[in-house]
């Protein structure tokens, strides 16, 4: 079962033209339409005419993302992933040592088309099937959020299938509702989510009506200063990855791992007087240690300081500095709010030590910790999906037709209203 | 056939053309608009009420102001995936040329056509511009030069300045540099669907190729590639 004749073609048309600007970095997981027709919704979705086994598999629901610089686009049957289809912009943002909006809003305008005919496909889906449709409306970069949800107001408009405007983050959450070998997302939990523009510890009552945030960073975001410290060390965008290589010493040529306590880099926001003040308490802050390594480096240039210290040293440091506060202020939430569950999401969930140091920690607590697959924590349309087949199984009205993007969208919105 | 316009380029406009008449079914402007993506979704819902379903997307592909720009091309790809058909795109400018040249048409049909500029607002005091030549056999308003975005000032030193028609909004924002605009209504100032509908038609009952659905920046991405920083550290 494919797309009617002409919206295939026109499809195939469409990705083919685009694909000049923008070939072949639509990556899918197209495993996961295994699933599709093993798991629980077999039934009705596989032949698509039994609509009592369909209603029991939940919505069908297409979730669009176009918060920063990954064009995501996937669909859900209820709890089950039908496809996830990204487009990334990311290489586009390596000579500028970042992601640049209007590098990325370009990106999306040229992926949209093409994303959204390759889930459809992917996932066997025909338009006239879609129960809803869901899209970031934010936090997020405004040029960026616009296209998605320029492009989703046109999908609604043509089709006249209810459209949601969700939360970012709160479909970080949501996206363990699809994850296949998700336990179920258990609440309450505590949430820690960390990428290139977020850093933020949530409190999830209820993924729908309620989610509150207990902190954020207060400068930059916890990927933004893996970025900026990279830069510092002469390591290229993403900085992620490549900080998590050199403080491996995959880079000198050695192989000897760094020494993550050679220097002692300050955790932001962690005074005695900053826990005790409940705003701080949960809350981050990474500019002081972008500068800490800065003057440890420019130091280190000019002759000073220990010779032996080796950029692996520095590398692991730093990363160490970040985790650990991370870390450390998850647990705090839970202690606070008496939860034992957490749950991890953001593109800087790929950080071994981060996973490493949460999971020991969580361990020694007693707290269940929960991390999806990695390819479901960075931005993905899968988590847009997943939230908007969740409220659309509670019937909840549509948001209203003539809303906006919001690029700093509180962490308690998530559903526009 | 009909053609659903759109044009984001500075107006937020939408319009229904029946691409055998050229005639405007229906129209929705907003002249001047910062919420692009917010108003243009319903002003849709709205126009095909009890109307014609469309067989074609037409969207504007600028040049104008970027952000809004692309919240008409994403919402044309968007409505042509729902609805199964095809989305194309056309310079904005086509759709004041188209306007002009049909409000002054050559007084013989043996007689000059007039010359035409289009200039509109690409901000940071500078204009989007585009020379024209008069409408050709199709009917097609015919590009001599453009678009482009410029410095008023700059466009003096342009061979071929003295053209008879002025439209857009720039010659409203530089009268001094480029002259006084030849028209002041709204849709003289800045590009309307229905107009951009209408050389859609014209374009493609003469078999000519559309342009892809990708905006006309003219400008590249305001960011520096980050200097390189090297380290002694090892």
């Amino acid at each position: 079962m494919i797309a009617d004749g002409l919206t295939g073609d026109r499809a195939r048309g469409d990705s083919a033209r685009n694909d000049r600007a923008h070939g072949g970095r639509a990556r899918n997981d197209s495993a996961r339409n295994d699933r599709a027709h093993g798991g629980r919704a077999a039934g009705g979705a596989a032949t698509g005419d039994d609509s009592a086994a369909r209603a029991a598999a939940g919505p069908l629901v297409l979730g669009i993302e176009s918060s920063c610089d990954e064009t995501g686009v996937g669909i859900v049957r209820g709890r089950t992933l039908l496809t996830n289809t990204i487009a990334s912009s990311m290489d586009e943002h390596v000579r500028y040592g970042g992601v640049v909006p209007e590098v990325a809003s370009r990106a999306h305008v040229q992926a949209i088309g093409p994303a959204v005919a390759q889930a459809l496909a992917e996932a066997q889906v025909r338009i006239e099937d879609l129960d809803a449709i869901a899209v970031t409306a934010g936090p997020g970069l405004s040029g960026a959020l616009l296209v998605g949800v320029s492009a989703a107001k046109g999908l609604a408009a043509a089709t006249g299938l209810p459209l949601y405007g969700i939360n970012h983050l709160a479909a970080h959450v949501a996206v363990d509702l699809v994850a296949e070998d998700s336990p179920g997302l258990h609440t309450p939990t505590i949430a820690l989510l960390v990428s290139g523009g977020h850093t933020e510890i949530l409190r999830i009552g209820d993924i729908v009506d309620d989610i509150e945030l207990l902190g954020a960073t207060i400068d930059d975001a916890a990927g933004e200063a893996f970025d900026k410290t990279a830069r510092l060390l002469g390591l290229d965008y993403p900085g992620g990855p490549n900080i998590s290589r050199a403080a491996a010493g995959a880079l000198d040529g050695t192989g000897v791992p760094g020494d993550p306590q050679a220097v002692r880099f300050p955790r932001g926001l962690s005074t005695a007087p900053d826990l005790r003040n409940p705003a701080r308490r949960h809350s981050f802050s990474f500019s002081g240690l972008k500068t800490a390594v800065l003057r440890f480096v420019t130091a280190h240039e000019a002759g000073a300081g220990d010779r032996g210290i080796r950029l692996a040293d520095v590398a692991a440091s730093f990363e160490e500095a970040v985790v650990d506060v991370l870390v450390t202020k998850t647990l705090f939430a839970c202690e606070d709010t008496g939860i034992d569950h957490v749950l991890l999401g953001g593109g800087v969930a790929a950080n071994t030590r981060l996973r490493e140091r949460l999971t020991e920690r969580c361990a020694a607590a007693g707290v269940t910790l929960r991390v999806p697959p990695l390819r479901l924590c960075t931005d993905n349309g899968a988590m847009v999906a997943a939230l908007g087949a969740e409220i659309a199984s509670r019937s909840l009205a549509p948001s209203p037709f003539d809303f906006g993007v919001t690029s700093s969208l509180e962490a308690h919105d998530v559903l526009i209203a | 056939m009909i053609i659903l316009a759109l044009d984001t380029s500075a107006a937020a406009s939408a319009a229904l053309v029946d691409a055998e008449t050229e005639e405007v079914l229906a129209e929705w402007t907003e002249f001047s608009a910062r919420k692009h993506a917010e108003l243009l979704g319903p002003a849709i819902r709205t126009l095909l009420e009890r109307r014609p379903a469309p067989g074609r997307v037409v969207v504007g592909v600028g040049p104008g102001p970027f952000t809004g720009l692309r919240a008409g091309i994403a919402t044309g790809i968007g409505f042509a995936l729902g609805a199964g058909i095809p989305v194309d795109g056309l310079p904005s400018h086509d759709a004041l040329a188209l306007r002009a040249l049909r409000t002054h048409a050559p007084v013989s049909p043996a007689g000059p056509a007039p010359r035409l500029r289009v200039a509109t607002d690409a901000r940071r005091k500078e204009v989007y511009w585009t020379e024209y030549a008069g409408l050709d056999a199709a009917g097609v308003p015919e590009v001599l030069a453009g678009p482009a975005v410029s410095l008023p000032a700059d466009l003096h030193v342009v061979p071929d300045q003295g053209a008879a028609l002025r439209y857009g909004r720039g010659f409203l924002l530089f009268p001094g540099e480029l002259g006084d605009p030849t028209g002041t209504a709204p849709a003289d100032l800045e590009p309307t669907a229905g107009d951009l509908g209408i050389v859609a038609a014209r374009m493609i009952a003469a078999g000519r190729p559309l342009l892809p659905p990708v905006p006309l920046y003219l400008r590249e991405p305001d960011a520096q590639p980050s200097a390189r920083r090297t380290t002694s550290l090892r």
